[in-house]
């Protein structure tokens, strides 16, 4: 064995030398700097030859042909667009009542004299006011704050709901909708990261896909769900740290009337070192000793919370928003708010009506203590309607009534609830209004009936109120 | 010799090698024709040379024909590019009609008053000569040259008024001049660096203090507040200023002091009558007028001032739906729908309208409310350049053969957007061939008429009844009642069945408060102003004089030699400042002279692109605008922001004199 093992050894090495002479043959002698070179040149020299011609050669491409003229003719006859809007339905069709008069506790609709439940603080003391500022400048104020839009009474407007809620600043948006959606682009950017209630309305909502930052809901109004979040978010993410970090709540929800428990969001804003933002919108004038809103009612140092905003359609009775926080937070948005920067502003004698109903809700507490009775009897007298159960807080100006059996869908059960209020107008003259969602709105909460309480409303005019929502309840639910 | 009631009037551009050789392409029509000039009428026609070089061009005349009714052949003649330079002609026997050239370079050759075609081409030849000589000064490309074609009424020249009939051709071509744009770029730098200095020493110092809140980030990272902190707060005060009356023609400034360089500035009680140069007031509409302010005070008192709630749930009232049809009837569409606010219709409707899947098509310079609008719809965003219809076309093109990113799909839908008048340009939208192509191209046409419904247009109805376009050719006619109509909010008109899918879906319906019902009535009450229904004529008068007054107010700036962009008729023009340091000396010089003019800076405008922007209202009096330009000019002097020579009135004077003898 050993011997045919070394015969075959013996066989490859000749048969290797045979080759490496071969191949040594035309150099054999050849010395480079000392160096003996063997015939490994030769393949090498091959092999550089080899790499230097595949380095030329252009790499492969697939051939590039762009669409001609004709073809690209061709692709823009075929296109058929859709159609702008898809065709509409019945649904659609659908007019609101008209009002024929101001929209107090009571109004005429269709002639008929109706009861109905917006305007928190009806027709205060506004309207002297109001005059005046038509008369002194006009209706519309021609132009942003920055090129001549801002008259006077703006400035004095802020530093009026600055001294009203004990903040260093204000700042005046011309739109109650448009406050939020300018507020939270204002001040969060890429990669920030947001943590949301799930029911925020959709300005909120607006908002936030304008700003492009990192978007966490947590569940509504679940406190535990928003620890968790806010461990989630900062726990695994090493650059939190680095990043702005928000929690944007809203004080009384509209899309289910809860009230947000503020000071178990500062706990935790402040353990997880998270800036909140609070939309104030439906508390303001209404939450809180003298109004002052949630943070007054929850008893929290406003100064905590870092930015507010809120819409001054609701219980101020005028129309437009502010922002309000700290000097740093407002002189900001000053130029780098769109909803600021590039719309006209709010017409003054709206603004010279937001300080007159201020004005009202300082001087008359009463009107608070009424608006607050006739919530706690209206959350009384409604307890106990069929079929529908109040969601609200029992503290909330929106009371918020839904059904207790689902109809299977929003949209049917936003029909049942269209019948209510029809049958419920037509029949006791009494106006509410159902929770309509837009389609590109992304709130999931179930929809329902919101009575907005005012503390304009007489306590017969709420009991009166609770029988026939009672009696339409039963009446239209009996039909379904 | 007098009444040529009716007769077609064409002006062409056909010296094809002359534009070929500096310019790569044209971009428009080179010829257009009027069917009919009425006596005193001002028309204007535009097409863009894109140039090869950006620089400095100096050119030589361009050939234009001209065909009269009255003569069977085109008639030629040569233009050379010049400053819009009016030269008036004697006229030639009975021949009614006149073209006159105007050969106007610089300085060293005198405004020739010259008699029919054989001296054009004289005209030519010795600007070309001493073009080639190197005898003329050679200015820079100016952005346009005129073509003055006169008709002659009256045999008297000084009677007639100095604009009578002139075909201008716009050369769109803002080039910053070289020196201008290294001055600004330096100044900017010099900002930068210094800005940037300041800034480590305050953090230096706040690393000292330790002031900071730990555990957060700060509000503002990094560069985010950079350009507030260094450079904005430096003008401050030529922003934000307070007025304490009705921003109407003359309004009172109120003055303000600041006492920690700038940083935060403090109203005064003391007030400053100035002349209004910058407010939205098209029509004079802002202050208490003796029509509409009675109104909308009865209106006030039976609806109050706010609805308090949203349109759905009882904010409409009978008010409200009278306003939706004065609308629709006024702007010519089947229905519409208000919102309280001009920002928040573009910004809520737009993601209603076009979705995930949907192409928007935005013209580059559009507003903020639509950027943001568009932004918000989760369609896929293009942009085609400012006003250039070509370019449109190209994206349209592309777009469809590409389909959706990725998947290729075909696109659902395409929408592209435009403005009426461009508010920072002053520039009408070129309407007419931008619709032409969307038809061609099954894209619909979201035209927002925010600066000119109610501001243009004979009868006020904005970019669409100026340049003769259809209303059922726009899809969507969106809208703001701050401008003219001196309230507030805006609308979307469109078909009927538009509007009730508008009305069922969108936010800004559904949940924010209606418009407040005396800014409702104010916008009605203006719009029965406008047209007539008040049984007065002060409708037609006012929409008379903004028209009469911008087109004064931007041939006076023309003249005195500043930089005046936009489009004859619109009542919006910037005047280029470029350099950030003539930005506050512009406003501050102004204000000193009670003239409060609007400038704008970064955040609205591209960063060198400075500039001032005047609006014109037709509640400034003659008086008020030969102020204004005595002002605008002096300060323009100090400034220094005349970039180009002024037409001089001595020689003018001279030339006049000569054709007089």
């Amino acid at each position: 064995m050993d011997t045919m093992w070394s015969a075959f050894e013996n066989m490859v090495k000749s048969a290797s030398d045979w080759v490496t002479l071969t191949f040594d043959a035309p150099s054999a002698r050849a010395v480079v700097f000392g160096v003996p070179i063997g015939g490994h040149l030769f393949v090498e020299g091959l092999l550089f030859v080899v790499i230097l011609f595949l380095l030329t050669q252009k790499s492969y491409k697939p051939p590039k042909r762009p669409l001609t003229k004709k073809e690209i003719d061709e692709l823009c006859d075929e296109w058929i667009p859709e159609p702008l809007i898809p065709s509409v339905t019945e649904e659609m069709k659908y007019e609101p009542p008209a009002l024929e008069s101001a929209a107090g506790p009571h109004t005429v609709i269709n002639g008929k004299e109706c009861f109905t439940w917006f305007s928190i603080y009806s027709n205060v003391a506004k309207q002297d006011s109001c005059t005046k500022a038509l008369e002194k400048y006009g209706v519309g104020s021609c132009g942003p704050r920055g090129f001549y839009g801002t008259i006077d009474v703006h400035l004095d407007c802020e530093s009026r709901i600055a001294k009203f809620l004990g903040t260093t600043d204000s700042i005046l948006y011309s739109y109650g909708l448009s406050t939020l959606f300018s507020t939270i682009p204002a001040f969060c950017k890429r990669g920030d990261v947001v943590v949301v209630d799930e029911g925020v309305h959709w300005g909120i909502q607006n908002g936030l896909h304008l700003s492009r930052s990192t978007i966490i809901y947590f569940k509504h109004n679940d406190m535990k769900s928003l620890q968790s979040t806010l461990e989630n978010a900062t726990h695994d993410n090493k650059q939190a740290k680095k990043l702005r970090r928000y929690i944007v709540v809203e004080a009384v929800y509209q899309n289910s009337g809860q009230i947000a428990p503020l000071d178990e969001i500062i706990r935790l804003k402040e353990k997880y070192r998270f800036r909140v933002i609070l939309d104030e919108s439906n508390s303001i004038g209404v939450l809180g000793s003298s109004g002052r809103g949630l943070t007054e009612h929850c008893k929290v140092p406003i100064e905590k919370v870092d930015i507010v905003t809120a819409a001054m359609g609701h219980a101020l009775a005028t129309e437009g928003g502010f922002c309000t926080g700290s000097a740093r937070v407002i002189d900001h948005q000053r130029l780098s708010s769109s909803g600021y920067v590039f719309s006209a502003s709010l017409p003054p004698y709206l603004a010279s009506a937001a300080i007159t109903a201020i004005d009202v809700l300082e001087e008359n507490p009463v009107l608070i203590k009424k608006l607050k009775e006739n919530i706690s009897n209206l959350h009384k007298g409604l307890s106990d309607v069929q079929g529908l159960e109040i969601v609200s807080d029992p503290q909330s100006p929106i009371v918020f009534l839904k059904l207790k059996k689902s109809m299977g869908s929003l949209k049917a059960d936003l029909q049942v609830l269209e019948d209510i209020a029809d049958h419920l107008l037509k029949e006791y003259s009494v106006f509410i209004s159902t929770s309509k969602r837009s389609t590109v709105d992304k709130c999931k909460l179930p929809t329902g009936i919101r009575l907005f309480v005012s503390a304009a409303h007489t306590e017969s005019d709420l009991e009166k109120a609770c029988e026939s929502l009672k009696k339409t309840t039963s009446h239209v639910l009996a039909g379904h | 010799m007098k009444s040529e009631e009716s007769s077609a009037y064409d002006v062409t551009l056909i010296d094809d090698n002359w534009a070929q050789e500096v310019f790569d392409s044209i971009i428009g029509n080179t010829s257009k024709s009027w069917e009919r000039l009425d006596a005193g009428s001002l028309v204007s026609h535009s097409f863009e040379l894109e140039s090869k070089t950006k620089t400095v061009y100096y050119g030589a005349p361009a050939l234009i024909t001209y065909r009269v009714p009255t003569r069977p052949k085109l008639q030629e003649a040569y233009s050379t590019p010049i400053l819009p330079v009016k030269i008036l002609l004697e006229p030639t026997g009975s021949k009614n009609i006149q073209l006159a050239v105007v050969n106007f370079t610089g300085i060293s050759l005198l405004p020739k008053a010259l008699f029919g075609s054989v001296n054009n081409f004289f005209l030519n030849i010795v600007a070309e000569k001493r073009r080639k000589r190197g005898r003329v000064k050679t200015n820079p490309l100016p952005p346009y040259f005129v073509v003055a074609v006169r008709e002659f009424l009256s045999p008297s020249l000084s009677t007639l008024p100095r604009t009578d009939r002139i075909a201008v051709f716009h050369f769109k071509m803002i080039t910053i001049p070289y020196l201008t744009a290294l001055t600004t770029y330096f100044s900017y730098g010099l900002l930068f660096a210094f800005g940037q200095l300041r800034d480590f020493f305050r953090k230096t110092v706040d690393w000292w203090s330790h002031s900071t809140l730990q555990g957060y980030a700060p509000i503002c990272l990094g560069l985010e507040d950079f350009y507030i902190r260094r450079l904005y707060l430096r003008i401050q005060d030529c922003f934000n200023r307070p007025i304490s009356s009705p921003p109407d023609a003359w309004f009172d400034v109120v003055e303000r002091v600041s006492k920690d360089n700038n940083k935060t500035l403090n109203r005064t009680t003391r007030v400053q009558r100035c002349l209004n140069l910058g407010s939205y007031n098209y029509l004079g509409f802002a202050a208490a007028d003796e029509y509409c302010t009675p109104r909308v005070i009865e209106t006030l008192k039976k609806f109050s001032a706010s609805t308090c709630s949203t349109r759905v749930d009882g904010g409409t009232t009978t008010l409200h739906a009278e306003l939706e049809e004065c609308v629709a009837n006024f702007v010519g569409k089947p229905a519409a729908v208000v919102f309280g606010m001009g920002y928040a219709t573009n910004s809520a409707i737009l993601p209603v309208l076009v979705g995930k899947g949907g192409l928007i098509i935005s013209d580059s310079l559009n507003h903020n409310s639509i950027v943001n609008g568009a932004r918000g719809s989760g369609a896929t965003v293009r942009v085609f350049q400012h006003n250039t219809p070509s370019h449109l076309e190209k994206v349209l093109r592309e777009q469809i053969a590409e389909g959706q990113p990725r998947t290729h799909r075909p696109w659902k839908k395409i929408m592209v957007l435009v403005e009426g008048i461009y508010s920072m340009e002053g520039e009408l939208c070129k309407l007419p061939e931008i619709v032409s192509i969307c038809k061609k191209y099954k894209a619909y046409v979201y035209l927002d008429e925010a600066h000119s419904i109610g501001a243009i247009g004979k009868t006020g109805r904005g970019v669409c009844e100026l340049l003769g376009v259809d209303t059922a050719d726009v899809d969507i006619l969106m809208g703001t009642f701050t401008k003219s109509f001196g309230s507030c909010g805006g609308y979307i008109a469109g078909s009927k069945e538009l509007i009730q899918y508008l009305k069922y879906t969108c936010p800004a319906h559904l949940y924010a408060t209606s418009i407040s019902p005396p800014a409702a009535q104010q916008i009605i009450s203006a719009l029965e102003v406008i047209l007539g229904e008040d049984g007065s004529s002060r409708g037609a008068l006012k929409l008379a004089r903004i028209r009469e007054n911008s087109n004064f107010f931007r041939s006076e700036l023309h003249k005195m030699g500043f930089e005046v962009l936009g489009d004859n008729d619109s009542p919006v023009m910037p005047i280029m400042l470029y350099n950030p340091a003539k930005i506050p000396a512009f406003s501050r010089e102004c204000l000193k002279r009670n003239v409060a003019v609007v400038t704008v800076a970064f955040p609205a405008t591209p960063l060198l692109l400075a500039r001032a922007r005047i609006c014109i209202s037709a509640a400034h009096s003659r008086e008020d605008l030969i102020k204004a330009l005595e002002v605008i000019s002096s300060v323009g002097d100090m400034v220094g922001i005349k970039y180009f020579p002024a037409e001089p009135k001595k020689q003018q004077l001279e030339e006049a004199n000569r054709v007089k003898l």
